[in-house]
């Protein structure tokens, strides 16, 4: 599939950057070039699934294309994860080896054997291995088929050689959709994903992007990092908001900054791939949807207010047995865990069904939080929840019964040094309350419900 | 000094002792994401914590966050004036 594109853009494009990065710039042929030394060691593998070690964008694409050359399934690894989860889960997967395409070929790290037990799930159809970004819990992993993954990249004469952003993690499912669409069409990939709002602010303007994707979060640290005047000096044609709910603030910010672009939010899912797109300027997404529903993807809402997909680009998981994973098996309704609400014939994102958290975005469980806290010495009772934040959605708040006669400041220091070294940054509460007691449900659980949390009061 | 720029100065020096780091005394043309370091998050937990103290939060209607800090003490002291 990519491979394919490579070597088309290679041959018609001569040294074409597909790629730059804050180190170096990269040409279609040299990426191709890269995954085409790999072969040797690599072609044994063919029909079985490798990991891809390399965390940085040009690694990735290699990975991608070695796979892609060598007709192995790969998986790429969500940034951040540890060697030791990679190791477990190449073992569950079946992957048979681990690829870093940073490593030297003689280099023996370069590709490493696993001791694999499973077999490995069966692929009907050429696929690729993402990880979701763990609604319910840790990350899984979701097998996509090419064919699906690619089934949304625009190939008209407008998307051709275009220069494209890139502010999510490439093995994020936006991130993936942002790459596929730019190396599909000849396109070249400025890769800010490690930026400073301030340096991304500064790429699109100095290197002239014209394609941008990013979360409304992003959007407003750039549009706050950058003085208004310059951005006269941009040549944005569409902006792209995904990940988490645009508000209408963020979309009316954007459209005065860039007046001439084509502004749209994006509602797609790991689990479920890209399900439709807005256009028109406003939050949420228009009534209409549900009985007309947008190209590829039908839409519902059950009676306590979920928000129901039924959409043939659906990924597979590893305990999934309705294999939809071609996109041509008969799709099934699936619930995506987003609440909605309807006000003026338009529909709202609400929150999360499972009390998840939406920080920036990512997707917080309050009881994985509440699991560290409760083993620091000196805390008696914990509840982890959302406070509302203008900035990100929410951030995470801690309300704390300490122990009797304990210090309420030693404890707080404590909760917050367990919590740095156990979770990532945006799992670590950002407000600590100490409570007298916490209220509970009739059977004797915490109360989460959102008029518990309302009428509590922190100890003075 | 005057006590909206003094609050907003704690907060954020706050949020850095909290990540275990020392917050030099910021100039107006300091950049928050810049030359002051603080990324989405960390503003986040300012915003929230100004809003509870000072009572006000001016990026409720989901406007960009601002530059510098001279712009996000000017910004707190036009709401503050307004309510």
């Amino acid at each position: 599939m990519i491979a394919g594109r490579f070597e088309e853009q290679a041959r018609i494009g001569g040294a074409r950057l597909a790629l730059r990065t804050s180190e170096r710039d990269w040409s279609y042929a040299q990426l191709l070039e890269h995954a085409g030394q790999f072969e040797q060691q690599l072609n044994k593998f063919a029909g079985q699934q490798i990991g891809i070690v390399g965390q940085d964008l040009p690694a990735r694409i290699i990975g991608l294309l070695v796979a892609d050359l060598n007709g192995i399934t790969p998986c790429l690894f969500p940034a951040g994860i540890n060697p030791s989860s990679m190791n477990d889960w190449a073992v569950r997967m079946g992957l048979v080896a681990l690829l870093n395409p940073s490593a030297r070929l003689a280099d023996s790290s370069a590709v490493v054997s696993t001791e694999r037990r499973a077999s490995g799930t069966a692929v009907s159809a050429p696929s690729l291995w993402l990880f979701t970004s763990g609604t319910t819990g840790p990350p899984q992993p979701v097998l996509h088929s090419w064919q699906a993954l690619t089934s949304t990249v625009h190939t008209s004469s407008n998307f051709k050689n275009r220069r494209w952003l890139l502010a999510y993690d490439s093995a994020s499912f936006a991130g993936l959709q942002v790459l596929l669409q730019a190396l599909f069409t000849g396109g070249t990939i400025s890769d800010v994903s490690q930026c400073t709002p301030e340096e991304s602010g500064q790429r699109i303007i100095s290197e002239q992007i014209e394609f941008a994707s990013g979360t409304p979060t992003f959007w407003r640290m750039v549009l706050g990092a950058v003085d208004p005047q310059q951005w006269q000096l941009a040549n944005l044609k569409q902006i792209t908001l995904g990940g988490e709910a645009a508000s209408e603030g963020t979309l009316t910010a954007l459209k005065a900054a860039f007046p001439h672009a084509r502004i749209s939010h994006i509602y797609a899912t790991s689990e479920l791939g890209v399900c439709f797109s807005v256009s028109d300027g406003h939050a949420g997404f228009p009534a209409s949807y549900l009985q007309t529903p947008p190209a590829g993807c039908q839409l519902r809402i059950t009676g306590d207010g979920e928000l129901e997909v039924l959409s043939s680009h659906c990924g597979r998981t590893l305990e999934d047995d309705e294999v939809c994973v071609s996109g041509d098996a008969t799709p099934t309704w699936r619930a995506t865990g987003d609440l909605v609400e309807l006000r003026d014939d338009r529909i709202y994102f609400t929150g999360r069904k499972s009390g998840a958290i939406l920080v920036g975005g990512g997707k917080v469980v309050p009881e994985e939080i509440e699991s560290v806290i409760r083993e620091v010495p000196g805390v008696a009772e914990v509840r982890i929840s959302g406070q509302p934040s203008s900035v990100l959605g929410a951030i995470v708040k801690a309300d704390v019964v300490a122990s009797p006669d304990t210090d309420s400041s030693t404890i707080r220091t404590a909760i917050l040094a367990a919590c740095q070294a156990q979770l990532p940054r945006h799992k670590v509460p950002a407000m600590i309350e100490f409570h007298n007691t916490l209220p509970r449900t009739p059977s004797g659980k915490l109360a989460r419900s959102a008029e518990a949390t309302k009428n509590l009061r922190p100890k003075s | 000094m005057n006590p909206i720029r003094e609050t907003i100065l704690e907060t954020m020096a706050q949020v850095q002792a909290d990540r275990g780091r020392m917050l030099a005394p910021p100039g107006d043309r300091d950049t928050l994401t810049g030359t002051l370091g603080f990324d989405s998050l960390d503003l986040a937990v300012v915003v929230v914590r100004l809003e509870q103290r000072l009572g006000c939060d001016p990026f409720r209607d989901g406007r960009p966050l601002v530059a510098t800090f001279g712009e996000l003490v000017a910004l707190y002291e036009q709401a503050g004036g307004e309510s």
